[in-house]
């Protein structure tokens, strides 16, 4: 911009091939910056760091505090037969794992939905809301515990190291706390599970402790 | 043919691109406009965002035009008064309160024109913190009115169904009076303290009432 | 330079963008040797990898009665197609993805689901032999014994044979769905099997 422009009279061949020369570099000058800002844009891993959910570890027994509910898992217990809501009976080739858990929702009703374990051999298992592996504590009102217990079949070789994690939305956790709950569970619960065919219980969700109702 | 003219350079510049430096500004308002009717879909219509504030003893008005889930838009046009709130003396039929819980009665006369739709009303109430605990028809054992705010054997006319209406036959019921009470109960925390009654059909419009000492 | 590029007759410059752009194909493997014409030979009691699965088909039976399963009319009967099904991913996935990995066709009267692009017709439910319950998560490391269940219209005569379509799905996003998902269900193997009558309810519950 601070090039003066040339006073002395130019040929028109000169100008015209000038001219070309400017269009011809500023295109490339485009094609350079478009370059620089893709690689500036894909270099650094920043999407997934962004969108990733704020991750709040706790053990069983004690209470993470999320920006939804308190939440407290309960002891995990296992079986190959799990009997959930005192009317159906599963069996499975692996084991059913359940881990009961108290939700007191904060500043308004709270419907969790979202689980899923971690399995100690670093495969993730699935909880959906109805099915052999399934969680639906429904919406529990501020400040009332919510009683509810997770189900998931998974084999056995996964349980020892496994982590379960809760959130609040089923589709979408990102941007969002999620409890990552270390169930403290080894080899020989593995064993132990794996070779038992009594059932473990999912109760009914409920606003009383289990056992009371 | 004579001399050119020499134009000073900074100048130059300013001219040559004044129709798109006047477009500038515009097109940055309509980017941040276009990108914001996120804010409204996924923000601000999720929550109750804009309270008509009622003080204690007085009538509140809303008058909000809702989505009626059929293409189109419907008028609510009612006047509410919060007679009380208090501790509910008698339970609805089966409610079982869980442990550390209490009901609370809430006592409202509304009045409407009784061609209004007022079915999806939704009521809560909110404590000092502003945590909002809401109206459950179904929970606890009972089984209140599913419209918290119409007479429950008068409940007036549901909202159009398109298509369906030919097909489903007219519910027989008398015309909602012009003006009625109801007193639906709340079941929240024992420490929780009742200073606000929430009443509303479709975030983020609510009628925010306080309550009477 | 660039005049005289212009001056070059429409037709060339099609034909010369065409060969540039297969040219450019290239580089995502549009030279590649095809591999594949058509969907493989689908054979009983052969175990197939089709993702997210591994599918071992080991008969199809007709029955009209099933503990725990109903039709949607009492007249209709069930075609199943019994396999063994192994998510050989290393996460769980829904039902709704197994039911998109196996496929009937070519048989009168299947009551159709909607809702699913598989080619063929999707299974009403999948049902495991060994409790009667619904396959949904199919969760990894296990092997599952399961019925795929297909309701036929009682007024066609039940089917003496049936064409299993075996579908391959990819994991991404859609156009127009960001969300990431196993898609595109697309035919890896077909097999025209026999269909028999199930020898009793116990056999199509995997009692056999």
């Amino acid at each position: 911009m601070s090039v003066p422009e040339p006073t002395a009279p130019v040929g028109p061949a000169a100008r015209a091939s000038r001219s070309r020369v400017q269009t011809l570099g500023a295109g490339a000058a485009v094609l350079a910056a478009l370059a620089v800002g893709h690689v500036v844009a894909t270099a650094f891993p920043v999407d997934e760091r962004v969108s990733a959910p704020f991750v709040r570890p706790t053990v069983v027994g004690e209470t993470v505090e999320l920006r939804y509910a308190r939440l407290t898992a309960g002891e995990p217990d296992g079986s190959t037969i799990v009997r959930v809501d005192r009317t159906t009976q599963l069996s499975t080739p692996g084991v059913f794992l359940t881990v009961p858990l108290t939700i007191v929702a904060t500043g308004q009703p709270r419907l969790l939905s979202f689980a899923e374990l971690l399995g100690g051999d670093g495969r993730t298992y699935t909880v959906f809301t109805s099915g052999r592996s399934s969680f639906l504590p429904g919406t529990a009102q501020p400040g009332v515990p919510r009683y509810a217990t997770v189900s998931v079949e998974l084999p056995p070789e996964a349980l020892p190291g496994a982590h379960l994690r809760i959130g609040l939305n089923l589709e979408d956790q990102r941007s969002d706390d999620l409890a990552d709950i270390d169930l403290g569970l080894t080899q020989a619960d593995a064993d132990a599970w794996a070779a038992d065919d009594t059932p473990v219980t999912v109760p009914p969700r409920s606003d009383e402790p289990p056992g009371e109702s | 043919m004579s001399s050119p003219t020499v134009t000073p350079p900074a100048a130059g510049w300013w001219r040559r691109n004044r129709w798109a430096l006047a477009a500038l500004p515009v097109v940055l308002v309509l980017t941040v406009v276009a990108a914001g009717d996120r804010v409204r879909t996924l923000w601000w219509e999720q929550d109750l965002h804009a309270p008509v504030a009622v003080d204690a003893g007085a009538t509140g008005e809303l008058h909000q035009r809702v989505y009626d889930g059929v293409g189109g838009t419907m008028p609510i046009d009612v006047r509410v008064h919060l007679d009380g709130v208090g501790d509910a003396t008698t339970l609805p039929r089966d409610m079982e309160l869980p442990d550390g819980t209490r009901a609370v009665r809430v006592d409202l006369t509304l009045s409407a024109d009784p061609d209004i739709v007022l079915a999806g009303c939704e009521l809560a109430v909110r404590d000092a913190a502003g945590t909002r605990y809401e109206y459950e028809a179904n929970a606890w054992g009972a089984f209140q009115a599913v419209v918290p705010c119409v007479p429950e054997d008068t409940p007036g006319p549901a909202p159009s169904l398109g298509d369906l209406d030919d097909v489903l036959s007219e519910r027989e019921s008398a015309p909602r009076p012009a003006t009625w009470s109801v007193s639906p109960v709340i079941v929240l925390p024992d420490d929780a303290e009742v200073t606000e009654v929430v009443l509303w059909w479709q975030k983020p419009q609510y009628l925010q009432l306080e309550v009477p000492d | 330079m660039a005049r005289r590029a212009l001056d070059q007759p429409l037709r060339r410059i099609g034909i010369g963008g065409a060969v540039v752009l297969l040219a450019v194909t290239a580089a995502f493997g549009g030279l590649r040797e095809q591999t594949q014409d058509g969907p493989e030979a689908l054979v009983l009691d052969v175990p197939v990898e089709v993702a997210p699965f591994e599918l071992t088909v080991h008969r199809v039976v007709w029955t009209t009665e099933l503990p725990g399963q109903y039709l949607s009319d009492k007249t209709n009967r069930w075609v199943g197609v019994v396999a063994t099904v192994r998510n050989t991913t290393d996460a769980g996935v829904l039902g709704n993805t197994l039911a998109d990995a196996l496929t009937l066709a070519d048989v009168d009267g299947l009551v159709p689901r909607p809702g699913s692009v598989a080619p063929g017709v999707v299974a009403s439910s999948i049902a495991l032999l060994e409790d009667g319950s619904s396959l949904n998560p199919v969760q990894p490391g296990l092997s599952y014994e399961a019925a795929f269940l297909f309701e036929q219209d009682g007024s066609v005569p039940p089917p003496t044979s049936a064409t299993v379509l075996v579908q391959r799905q990819t994991w991404g996003s859609g156009i127009l769905d960001a969300t990431v998902s196993w898609r595109e269900p697309a035919t890896a193997l077909r097999g025209e099997l026999d269909v028999r009558e199930a020898r009793s309810d116990a056999d199509a519950e995997g009692e056999s």
